[in-house]
């Protein structure tokens, strides 16, 4: 469904954006695929370039180099038959000032798999009213009424950039769950947030973007085998840990898996682990491909 | 499921939908502030000189003005979405192509305003010509840009429509190059391409043309009785309406749509 090969890209500056900056990606190289309900977490510090990776395959910037194909398009053509197919929920939202039925009226019918039905339960759901005028609302319910929208599209890639981000914690639940029931086998989710709790048990394979470059890109089930998530208490700091995080009354720990037992992934103990520990973790996880290619 | 194509009317027309409603608003503002300035300063010239009967040529003036005014200031607004990143990537998102998405802009910015400009204008001659004969006594034919054969001391409103249309797209490849202050940014750039293109021509041709400087054209060289001698006032004029009216607005269009192509988040 997504296919990056190879990719450079570097934003534009100067006066007529014809310089180019420092590179951002250089021969990055991503697969994703839709099957099984999946839904991507893409992680990574500020700057690290998530959002400009979204919008690389949403063909809003072009990349310098290398190949990029989404569902058979190359994105920066923005064929209106790929545009029609993605719906991405940017983290600084945009909406025109009019109320949300004019909304549905004018970009509606762009969407030739938009639901009205879907939108109305969405909307009913997130207790928003079609009448309000999208500009006297709130962030959060701003971002409530978009990603009804979004959901409503039907699209096969759905992009959310920091979803979560402004809504509160009844909203956030529901919006968990109307994730997990939009998705089916022919659609592709990818999320990509710093409030990694709110996405926790929705977000499988994980991505971890550094500077640029994929350090990190497994699914849950790999992780759950390879790595153990654990609360230890004692005031000791754990020497064999690969992460160790202070908290109340103990320490949560990172260490490799050694067990056939599977913990519950600590996302944000996760992200820390991959990003101190990059040639451990790169160590472990080859080595289970290396077992899995003899 | 139809595929979808590259060129659907459907979605030039949703497109054009969405301009209208968007821009119901703030035309209206203008159009009142306009209609209010061109009442008050027909109003004034009518009470200055009552008996002189010459309000339509008045009306021309006015006419051209704020067409040739408000045209161009409402045609560098027409790609305010590209100002702002969040508002760019709402608007590049739109499943329509980047053709569609500058046809819907043109039709709007040119046809579209053209039509509601001659409206505008048609009710505004015939509202102060009810004004100026109920209070100066003044009787004079209300002014109609749609009467085509309408022509006053060689203006023609229809001519300046055409004008407009071809000029227009100017002001439309302005709006998608440079942003902000787009208008102001393009009466520049365009004065200095005209200013320079002028110095090059006349540079150009003054050094072909000096050592023949007072002399009979004849005598450059050019055959009195060629082809090209012959048909000079018919072919130049020619020439002109078709870079004027076609290659122009084309080549103009053309930039804009390369322009808005490139045009990233």
């Amino acid at each position: 469904m997504i296919n990056l090969h190879n990719i450079t890209f570097s934003y534009k500056s100067g006066l007529l954006k014809k310089m180019k900056g420092k590179k951002l990606f250089d021969q990055l190289d991503l697969h994703m695929q839709a099957g099984q309900g999946q839904i991507y977490g893409l992680l990574g510090k500020n700057g690290a370039g998530k959002t400009s990776l979204l919008k690389l395959i949403s063909g809003l910037v072009f990349p310098d180099g290398g190949t990029a194909e989404v569902m058979g398009h190359i994105p920066a053509d923005r064929h209106p038959a790929m545009l029609a197919d993605i719906y991405y929920v940017q983290e600084e939202l945009y909406l025109p000032e009019i109320k949300i039925s004019e909304y549905e009226k004018f970009y509606a019918p762009f969407y030739p798999k938009f639901s009205a039905e879907q939108f109305d339960y969405y909307l009913r759901e997130f207790d928003l009213e079609k009448s309000s005028k999208i500009h006297n609302l709130s962030h959060g319910q701003k971002k409530k009424a978009i990603l009804s929208f979004g959901m409503a599209c039907n699209s096969r890639l759905l992009i959310l950039d920091e979803p979560t981000n402004g809504l509160d914690i009844p909203s956030k639940s529901l919006f968990r769950k109307m994730i997990a029931n939009a998705i089916s086998d022919d659609r592709l989710f990818i999320i990509s947030t710093h409030q990694v709790k709110d996405v926790s048990n929705l977000i499988d394979p994980i991505i971890i973007l550094e500077d640029g470059k994929i350090l990190f890109n497994e699914s849950v089930e790999r992780i759950s085998q390879k790595l153990s998530f654990d609360l230890e208490q004692g005031l000791a700091e754990p020497a064999d840990a690969m992460y160790s995080e202070r908290i109340p009354g103990g320490y949560k720990t990172v260490r490799e898996n050694k067990t056939s037992m599977e913990s519950e992934i600590d996302l944000e103990a996760l992200f820390n682990t991959i990003v101190m520990n990059q040639e451990k973790i790169n160590h472990l996880f080859q080595k289970e491909i290396q077992h899995e290619s003899n | 499921m139809n595929p979808i194509k590259s060129f659907d009317i459907r979605r030039v027309v949703l497109l054009l939908k969405k301009e209208v409603f968007y821009q119901r608003r703030a035309p209206w503002i203008i159009v009142g502030a306009l209609f209010i300035f061109l009442l008050g300063v027909h109003l004034l010239m009518a009470s200055e000189d009552p008996g002189v009967n010459d309000m339509p040529a008045n009306h021309i003036i006015f006419y051209v003005l704020s067409l040739l005014t408000l045209g161009p200031i409402f045609t560098s607004a027409a790609f305010n979405e590209l100002n702002n990143k969040s508002s760019a990537h709402h608007y590049l998102s739109i499943p329509a192509s980047t053709f569609e998405k500058l046809i819907s802009k043109w039709l709007v910015t040119g046809i579209l305003f053209v039509i509601a400009f001659n409206v505008f204008y048609f009710l505004y001659a015939l509202f102060s010509n009810v004004l100026t004969s109920s209070f100066f006594g003044l009787s004079t034919p209300t002014f109609n840009p749609f009467e085509r054969q309408l022509e006053l001391d060689g203006f023609a409103p229809f001519f300046f429509c055409k004008l407009y249309l071809a000029l227009h797209t100017v002001y439309l490849a302005g709006a998608v190059c440079f942003g902000k202050f787009a208008y102001f940014k393009t009466m520049i750039a365009q004065s200095t391409i005209f200013f320079t293109m002028v110095g090059l021509i006349a540079g150009i041709a003054s050094l072909f043309m000096l050592p023949y400087w007072g002399e009979n054209f004849a005598n450059i060289g050019m055959n009195q009785n060629s082809w090209m001698a012959n048909n000079a006032e018919d072919i130049f004029p020619a020439l002109g309406w078709i870079m004027l009216y076609l290659v122009f607005p084309l080549w103009m269009l053309s930039y804009s749509y390369f322009k808005l192509k490139e045009t990233e988040v």
